[in-house]
């Protein structure tokens, strides 16, 4: 043992010498962030870890002017609701067009924002909605910014129900829509649907005006009109967009003029956008950016609504045995995991596969998920008939989290004699490995976030019903009939408390049947610049500037 | 007879002192020695004998196993104690990754020239040798394969093939078999017009005989050197593909992916970048220092 740390010590001096100064610089700068690191890896990340940025308190009035430049990873492809799918188009959308309602400031409820006031019948099949008779759609080249009518929201729902790829409005239960009047409208479903409202706040369900949108045709996705309080002027591919203010917008005015959104790929140009002064807002911050933002005090973080996981093949290869997967979950330290992965403290600690923020999150489940032990580990899988391990493979899309994350599990899993075989390839890659992969024993396990709202519908439904089974939120193939019959009844159900309960019956039996390790809930991470005022960074990280509870404004 | 030994005749005298003569500038002649002359290249050879040394002995100089992670030291700086390289983003000791990739990045390298060269020496010998429709059709295919850059050439293979040590290293080979062959025939049509060659044509050597034992080992000193150099970029390549996520598979330590995880934190942890990237420095260089010397001590023009 001597020789050899001696030779270590003597290798490691030649090396270090043939480094020469390059390695001085990092010697110095290393130790100032090393604290930092190392503690927030020591413990895992917190909600109360998140960082809330302090805005600079105003030097007076509320000021009115200015363009908002906002900084985003990737560019928007098409804004038109019906075909978007990244984060970035919805951004967009949620500036120019609108829905019959949104959700408040602290994502919790649904709040009127086109509508006025609704109701829902005793069957829960009708949904009637009384509108705003002050709204006016964006002037553009085939409509001179008329009045928005209930016929505005039949065509916009229909179309969404008949064209669009993604399931947006409950197809499966949606009807029609029945106008009423100008300024009324019934939405018939064919039974009771408890998401139904919520489904309502998707950005796909704009309400856009028809002469736009067929005047345009293929090229409404480039030429956005809507009822928002900002109207698309230009979209430059992979460049930026540009938003001027509505100057008929029936809400508050807009405080800033415009908004210019720009494309950085590299998260380090998004952090130096804003510290040179060149943008106000960089969003979806990830990884060294965050600790970047954060010394720089322009870091504001929120718990986002999503659930990130590792799943298991449910159906064959070793992990089919339920043994064996506790025995998995047993030998991972999910606590040293999440924070091995999260060093800026970029997410929280979760235990379901719900995310704390939904209405639906009991914690009373939390302690079903099975506690570090290695060495019960390898008795169970001693039990299971794998006394000497055996091989599997884990499938990730490519990204440093996720890799990171493959690693540590290929550890842990090794301690007990597990091997780990990690593929890692493009996301659209993965994604074709994973679909259905519980037909064979190919992919044992694979890495995924889930972005969900409040509702435990966009969770427990789509993670868990043997209907998902061919899709990737449920690649790994849970079909279990009594959970898919609470499912369809906490579906149908309308009130919250029946739901909470048929939700809460699914968790407990999905968390004793191990289905996966549901170990984070990644934070919403943004830079923003001091001198802008009234930001909100929401669980679902829309770009918020002019809504009914905030109004950006920039101070000159 | 004792005394003509004891006392030699002056023209024996003479014979001992040409002999002598002959011996010393055979020795200023040979390789070795006139490598061991240039200092510079002999630098690069230090280089290249230690950092295989390091590769050959890895499992007994490293302090850790390479991917022994440890989320609680993550990000360590350089001279910690227990760590003197520091840590990375999941805590594995630095020294060993640079180690044990030190072993996968000389692998790769010199197995990706090994396989371009054995493949571009065959070929350029066939192309430069016998000329006319194989020639010229073996060198389009070559052109086509050059009008690829060779990085994206790599990258393309290992779209193709899938990663792993042995997937790049032969990604590597393939994207390296042009430079290789246009080098080789260039230097046939050199040696093939030589009189020694026309000599064996007349008495009716046989084409393999012709090709493998008086062309090839005339093109030898120019394949050497061409391979020192490519080795150099072959490092370069693995690395890029590394940090590219195209190469080594995780968590398996290469320099290249060394590098890609501390373009995570260059500004928080600049030491793991650093010590990748100036391992890949330090080696890319030896081999050209290498290279260099040997085409200097092979060119008659640089004869002093």
């Amino acid at each position: 043992m001597i020789r050899r740390s001696v030779t270590t010590w003597v290798l490691a001096a030649a090396l270090a010498a043939m480094t020469l100064a390059g390695c001085g610089s990092s010697n110095q700068s290393a130790p100032q962030q090393d604290t930092t690191t190392t503690a927030a890896a020591s413990e895992p990340a917190t909600t109360a870890a998140l960082e809330t940025r302090a805005e600079e308190e105003p030097s007076g009035e509320v000021q009115k002017g200015g363009i908002l430049t906002v900084v985003v990873p990737s560019s928007p492809k098409t804004v038109d609701p019906k075909d978007h799918t990244t984060d970035y188009e919805a951004d967009i959308i949620f500036q120019v067009a609108q829905n019959l309602v949104t959700y408040n400031k602290d994502y919790t409820d649904i709040i009127p924002l086109l509508a006025t006031e609704w109701s829902v019948s005793e069957d829960g099949k009708d949904y009637t909605f009384k509108l705003r008779d002050d709204v006016y759609f964006q002037p553009g080249k085939f409509q001179d910014g008329r009045q928005m009518v209930a016929e505005d929201v039949k065509y916009s729902l229909e179309r969404i129900y008949n064209e669009c790829a993604t399931d947006r409005i409950c197809r499966e239960f949606f009807e029609s829509v029945e106008v009423v009047n100008d300024f009324e409208v019934i939405i018939h479903l064919k039974d009771s649907c408890g998401p139904f409202l919520e489904t309502l706040c998707d950005i796909g369900n704009g309400i856009l005006p028809k002469e736009e949108v067929e005047g345009w045709g293929d090229e409404f996705g480039y030429h956005l009109v809507g009822t928002g309080p900002f109207m698309l002027e230009e979209m430059v591919a992979d460049e930026q967009v540009t938003l001027k203010k509505n100057p008929n917008y029936w809400g508050d005015e807009p405080n800033v003029d415009g908004v210019v959104v720009k494309t950085a790929s590299d998260n380090s140009q998004i952090v130096n956008a804003l510290v040179s002064d060149e943008a106000h807002i960089g969003m979806y911050l990830q990884g060294e950016s965050i600790q970047r933002a954060k010394d720089a005090g322009l870091l504001a973080q929120a718990p986002a609504t999503s659930v990130t996981m590792i799943r298991f093949n449910m159906q064959n290869g070793p992990t089919a045995d339920p043994k064996v997967r506790e025995a998995i979950i047993k030998a991972v330290d999910i606590d040293g995991m999440v924070s091995g992965i999260y060093q800026y403290g970029e997410a929280s600690r979760i235990y379901q596969p719900l995310t704390f923020l939904s209405w639906g999150y009991q914690d009373k489940y939390d302690s079903l998920i099975p506690e570090y032990d290695p060495e019960a580990a390898k008795a169970l899988l001693a039990e299971a008939g794998y006394p000497d391990g055996f091989t599997m493979t884990m499938y990730i899309g490519s990204s440093t989290n996720r890799e990171k994350m493959a690693q540590l599990f290929q550890y842990y899993l090794g301690e007990v004699g597990i091997t780990v075989e990690i593929k890692s390839s493009t996301m659209a890659d993965w994604m074709s490995a994973v679909t259905g992969s519980y037909k064979d024993s190919v992919v044992n396990s694979y890495g995924i976030t889930f972005n969900g709202t409040i509702d435990p519908y966009a969770y427990e439904e789509k993670f868990f019903t043997s209907n998902n089974i061919d899709s990737v939120s449920n690649a790994g193939g849970y079909a279990d009939d009594q959970v898919d019959e609470w499912l369809y009844a906490a579906y149908k159900e309308t009130d919250r408390e029946k739901r909470t309960e048929y939700y809460g019956q699914v968790m407990e039996k999905v968390m004793n049947d191990n289905v996966g390790i549901f170990y984070a809930c990644e934070a919403r991470n943004w830079g923003i610049a001091p001198k802008v005022h009234d930001s909100v960074v929401r669980a679902d990280s829309r770009l918020l500037i002019c809504t009914p509870f905030n109004n950006i404004w920039i101070e000159q | 007879m004792g005394d003509k030994k004891s006392r030699p005749s002056g023209d024996a005298l003479g014979r001992e002192a040409n002999i002598e003569m002959l011996k010393r500038e055979r020795r200023a002649n040979n390789a070795w020695h006139k490598l061991k002359r240039n200092k510079i290249a002999m630098a690069g050879l230090f280089v290249i004998v230690f950092m295989v040394l390091v590769a050959i002995f890895a499992p007994l100089l490293a302090p850790y196993p390479p991917n022994k992670v440890n989320p609680g030291q993550a990000y360590l700086p350089f001279g910690s104690p227990g760590h003197i390289f520091g840590t990375d983003d999941l805590g594995r000791d630095l020294l060993s990754r640079i180690i044990y990739g030190g072993r996968i990045s000389l692998i790769v390298a010199v197995g990706a020239t090994f396989v371009g060269a054995t493949l571009g020496i065959l070929l350029g010998l066939t192309a430069g040798y016998f000329g006319g429709w194989l020639d010229s059709l073996i060198m389009r295919i070559m052109d086509g394969m050059f009008s690829f850059p060779f990085i994206l050439m790599a990258m393309i293979l290992i779209t193709v093939i899938g990663n792993g040590v042995l997937n790049v290293t032969f990604a590597i080979g393939i994207a390296n078999v042009p430079s290789f062959a246009r080098v080789v025939r260039g230097q046939v049509h050199i040696v093939k017009r030589e009189e020694y060659c026309n000599a064996g044509k007349v008495i009716g050597v046989s084409n393999t005989r012709q090709l493998f034992c008086h062309i090839l080992p005339n093109t030898m000193s120019q394949i050497i050197v061409y391979a020192t150099l490519r080795v150099a970029d072959a490092i370069i390549s693995e690395a890029f593909l590394s940090f590219l996520g195209l190469g080594i598979a995780l968590p398996t330590a290469s320099w290249g992916s060394i590098l890609k995880t501390g373009r995570e934190c260059l500004t928080t942890a600049p030491h793991v970048a650093t010590i990748g990237g100036v391992f890949i420095l330090v080696t890319v260089l030896g081999f050209n220092l290498l290279g260099d010397g040997i085409r200097d001590i092979m060119d008659p023009k640089m004869k002093q």
